[in-house]
């Protein structure tokens, strides 16, 4: 009853809504088409620019609206295993829950997300871009 | 009063038979996909919880029955933000027929 594998990362600088923030931009990046939901709700967000994750601790992203209805149709099947992140941020950690770790486009994620909460993350220039948005 | 600690323990057709084979439900350790403890699962996420499926990261039609019982006696917390509502035991899991609440196939 339980599938997928649970990525743990330390997080010790940015909290929940920046934490899910930065998941959405680096996802983003790969996924041009991401739609991005409240995973506790299950509110499904108009846009990026019009998210706000503020208060939010979970969040999926899928790869586009066909995952994301794939996923809420099937759960987990083969086919679309590779298009979905689940992210729940808590104290000092961000969890990514990802049914395919090798697919190369969530390698990526993953990689770049570790990066961004070891070393720090470019917020200005991520802030100035996303309130132009 | 706290409200009662319930959990939710959820199968397909021919896990469900197993499970209620005998009047004490037995849940049936075993390893599940991916790096996670060998053990049986169990959540607190009911049926009505959007996206369940792909919270558990499991096929949808592995929701189609439900087990509920009170109380966690013996299970542990997952590791991560998982661990908010999925809980593992060690081994075989049992409830006794005073912990038993429900069972019975979902809407899902």
């Amino acid at each position: 009853m339980i599938g997928g594998t649970d990525i743990i990362l330390e997080n010790l600088g940015l909290d929940a809504g920046e934490a899910l923030d930065l998941v959405a931009r680096i996802a983003s990046r790969q996924w041009g088409q991401a739609v991005f939901v409240d995973a506790q709700s299950g509110r499904r967000f108009d846009s990026f620019a019009s998210a706000a994750f503020g208060s939010l601790s979970e969040l999926f992203v899928f790869r586009d609206e066909n995952a994301r209805q794939a996923w809420e149709r099937d759960g987990l099947e083969a086919g679309h295993a590779d298009t979905m992140v689940y992210a729940i941020a808590g104290d000092e950690q961000l969890t990514l829950v990802i049914a395919d770790p090798d697919a190369a486009t969530l390698r990526t994620v993953i990689a770049e997300l570790k990066d961004s909460l070891a070393f720090g993350t470019p917020r200005s220039t991520w802030q100035s871009r996303r309130s132009a948005a | 009063m706290s409200a009662a600690i319930l959990r939710f323990h959820y199968t397909d057709k021919g896990g469900r038979n197993g499970i209620r084979a005998t009047p004490t439900w037995r849940f049936r350790s075993s390893k599940p996909p991916g790096p996670h403890p060998t053990g049986a699962y169990f959540t607190n996420l009911d049926e009505t919880t959007p996206y369940l499926a792909a919270k558990l990261c499991i096929p949808r039609r592995k929701l189609s029955h439900c087990f509920v019982f009170a109380d966690d006696r013996g299970l542990k917390q997952l590791d991560g933000g998982r661990g908010r509502y999925e809980f593992y035991s060690d081994g075989d899991y049992h409830v006794e027929t005073d912990r038993q609440t429900r069972h019975g196939e979902t809407s899902l």
